[in-house]
């Protein structure tokens, strides 16, 4: 049996369901341009008549009870979130080797400058020298391109430590931000867990924007995996290493000032091994010094062993009466070049005790300078060593902007694919906008036709004869 | 696909900063004038051109060895053809001295004469170039100096039996240098000196000197004592020197066409290897140019672009 006021209380729970739509709409407009931000709906159910009423009857008696919001949801598609979450990994591997790769053709700029002219401008005051065996003036010469050759060995040397100091601060910035991300996460874990504890699921859809928001950040630094768990906390493993779960919190590790450089979890106390992020890019171009990741390292060796045939050759180059060679330059590796002090003392120091115009050691030098040698392990000139290390950096340089092109443009369409689902679209908002307006003027006119037949029965039924 | 604001924004967002980037490539190479800033704008353009500098860097120097070198040839060849003129005077003196009408008197007026033709050569030897001696040899040093009854070339005793060691001064023109066993090839570089011990001869035949100072002494001495005992043998000996004077005098020649040709072979190469730096450094400017103002247009056409798209929804719309 129907009660007499049902049809205001349905009128009621419509209008109520058309504002709270309202509500939601407004809440995904106004936040169409956050960051991170997931739109929402409204799930609403029709409310179901009494099945369990003591009494069979055949009459439609309870129907029409109205609607109700069950629930205000959030529209995500968590394997999209996977996947973009590991290709973001990838792609930031690739930024920051770019970006280191970028630095170091910065420094080892062939281009403008460098050692090759500075070499090649040695040879030719070597080649007038030769001319004039003889004569001081040319000695001088030949003394200030020297230094000219080291100070450009020092410079790279110096810039490549710079470098290299400036890419572990940055890394050490990094895992800051790895520790504190973890840990914010951790806490929005906590409050969520907490609500979903007093079944308050419904208020916690921002904090979970917050947290996956910091999930996408943490994904940029290694590849990560994220396990929803029933109580509405996430449990992450970066490269199969339990980082987050519940009140376990793993936290990184960079030890310096070490050689070579450290990264490890505190849990295990080992170097960590990642498969992609910027951490395994900057721990590969810091420390890289082999064929498969040429870091900073590699052409800082590659510097030092040039360096040192550079003193060699040098060195070798002018004897005395004694036969004796003249040492004219002091170090072996690119920072501790340096001119003797005999030679920085008196530039004639190269020339022949007798005034000899005997030019035969400089062509022997010129020869070496410009000729093939053992560099290295490998024949060539020292002009040709410089060429390859600089064109092979150039190289490798393009192979991974090509990758981070790629890269980008997959992690680009994912984000596309995963905004096409959660992004708010202000048409579809506006649309709704519209239809829960309508929806609320309907109700309202249902609260009207109630009212006017509860008017109808209590204030003009039974008046007949009065 | 659902199309949200998001998507059309980053859409726009990522052309309107690829445009950008591009333009801000076209205007770098436009504001320096060059292709190449960094290796890595063209790989395989950057490891040609690098050499090419090495090569046009390298054939300027040898060029301006060559110059050096030609220009010390010179004076030698120089000194050389003065030296040919006295050796023909002397001899046509010497045809003069041995007829029988010449007396005692007139042979050491003659003789006086040889002793100045002979004074001539040494002050020719030693004479003095721009900032050493034209036939310094390699120890740097005035060649010629005159004893008591003795000559010495660079420190070595013309009437020595032992034969000198000549050194000679070699000079890189871009041949290739080469060196075996720390000695370099002769064959590698240019030769630079000439040797006067080589022209003037050293060492002893019968008691008679090779040395022409040495026989012009000699022959001074005879005609002087009215003595033409050993005059014949000695006046052959006039002879071979000009022969070796000839020698040189051809040697030097050849050096110096051989050293005209290099040069202008080494000048054409140059001329290609600029051109090749041209193409290979430089920006073609009317095509960068054409190019930087399609881009920019480009940039202006997706900035208009966007007050069109961002801001575009159904609130342009509906009341």
């Amino acid at each position: 049996m129907r009660s007499t006021f049902l049809g205001l209380e349905t009128a009621r729970k419509g209008l109520t369901v058309s504002q709270k739509g309202l509500d939601v709409t407004g809440q995904n407009i106004t936040n169409a341009n956050t960051e991170g931000y997931t739109r929402q709906r409204i799930d609403v159910v029709s409310v179901s008549s009494n099945i369990d009423a003591r009494y069979r009857t055949t009459q439609a008696g309870m129907s029409g009870q109205g609607v109700l919001v069950s629930d205000v949801s959030q529209i995500r598609d968590q394997q999209l979130d996977g996947r973009y979450r590991s290709e973001l990994a990838e792609q930031s591997y690739y930024e920051q080797t770019l970006t280191i790769l970028d630095d170091l053709e910065g420094v080892l700029n062939e281009i403008e400058g460098g050692i090759k002219p500075s070499l090649q401008d040695l040879v030719s005051s070597l080649q007038d020298f030769s001319m004039n065996p003889n004569q001081a003036v040319n000695a001088n010469i030949v003394l200030s391109k020297t230094k000219s050759v080291i100070q450009m060995f020092n410079q790279y040397a110096e810039e490549l430590n710079g470098l290299k100091a400036q890419s572990i601060s940055d890394l050490s910035v990094d895992v800051n931000d790895v520790n504190t991300t973890l840990s914010k996460i951790q806490g929005l874990n906590d409050s969520i867990s907490k609500a979903f504890l007093e079944g308050k699921q419904n208020a916690v859809n921002e904090l979970m924007d917050q947290r996956n928001l910091l999930v996408d950040h943490l994904a940029t630094f290694g590849n990560i995996k994220v396990t929803a768990q029933t109580d509405g906390q996430i449990q992450i493993h970066m490269h199969d290493q339990l980082i987050l779960d519940g009140d376990y919190r793993d936290q990184l590790n960079l030890l310096k000032p070490t050689d070579p450089l450290v990264l490890e979890w505190q849990s295990t106390g080992q170097a960590i091994s990642l498969g992609a992020g910027s951490l395994k890019a900057s721990i590969e171009r810091i420390e890289g010094n082999n064929p498969f990741a040429q870091g900073i390292a590699y052409y800082q060796g590659q510097l030092n062993e040039l360096a040192s045939s550079f003193a060699t050759v040098m060195n070798q180059a002018f004897t005395n009466t004694d036969d004796q060679a003249k040492a004219l330059i002091s170090g072996s590796s690119a920072s501790s070049l340096s001119i003797e002090e005999a030679w920085l003392k008196q530039p004639s120091y190269i020339l022949k005790e007798n005034g000899s115009l005997d030019n035969r050691p400089i062509l022997a030098l010129i020869e070496k300078l410009e000729g093939k040698m053992l560099i290295n392990e490998e024949q060539s000139s020292m002009s040709e060593f410089v060429s390859k290390f600089v064109i092979a950096l150039g190289q490798d340089r393009n192979f991974i902007a090509s990758r981070l092109q790629t890269s980008t443009s997959i992690a680009n369409d994912l984000a596309q694919q995963r905004d096409s689902i959660s992004a708010v679209s202000l048409d579809e908002e506006g649309a709704n906008l519209l239809i829960y307006e309508k929806a609320f003027q309907a109700s309202a006119r249902v609260m009207n036709a109630m009212d006017e037949v509860l008017d109808t029965i209590i204030n003009r039924m039974g008046l007949v004869g009065r | 696909m659902r199309i949200t604001q998001k998507n059309i924004q980053r859409a726009y967002l990522n052309n309107l900063h690829r445009n950008m980037k591009q333009l801000a490539t076209s205007n770098e190479r436009m504001s320096s004038g060059r292709r190449l800033n960094r290796v890595s704008d063209n790989v395989s353009d950057a490891q040609r051109a690098l050499t090419v500098r090495d090569k046009l860097q390298r054939s300027e120097q040898y060029l301006r060895n060559i110059d050096k070198l030609q220009l010390d040839l010179n004076g030698q060849e120089t000194s050389l053809m003065q030296m040919n003129e006295i050796i023909a005077r002397a001899q046509s003196l010497l045809v003069n001295a041995k007829s029988d009408t010449n007396g005692p008197s007139e042979r050491t007026i003659l003789a006086k004469e040889l002793d100045y033709l002979s004074e001539s050569i040494v002050q020719l030897m030693n004479v003095q170039g721009v900032d050493r001696p034209v036939f310094a040899g390699t120890d740097g040093k005035t060649p010629i100096v005159l004893g008591d009854g003795t000559v010495s070339i660079h420190s070595f005793n013309v009437d020595s039996l032992v034969p000198p060691e000549i050194k000679g001064q070699f000079i890189d023109i871009g041949l290739g240098l080469q060196f075996n066993g720390g000695v370099v090839k002769e064959s590698s570089v240019v030769r630079s000196d000439t040797s006067p011990l080589e022209i003037l001869g050293y060492g002893m035949d019968n008691g008679t000197p090779n040395n022409l100072i040495r026989v012009f002494q000699e022959l001074s001495k005879g005609l002087k004592n009215n003595d033409l005992s050993g005059f014949e043998s000695l006046s052959k000996k006039v002879s071979s020197a000009h022969d070796r004077l000839l020698v040189s005098l051809t040697d030097l020649g050849a050096r110096n066409a051989y050293l005209d040709n290099t040069k202008n072979r080494m000048e054409i190469d140059q001329l290609q290897l600029t051109e090749m730096q041209n193409k290979l450094e430089a920006v073609d400017i009317e095509s960068e140019l054409i190019q930087n103002k399609s881009l920019e247009l480009t940039w202006q056409v997706s900035l208009q672009l966007g007050s069109k798209v961002l801001p575009m929804s159904i609130f342009d719309f509906i009341r």
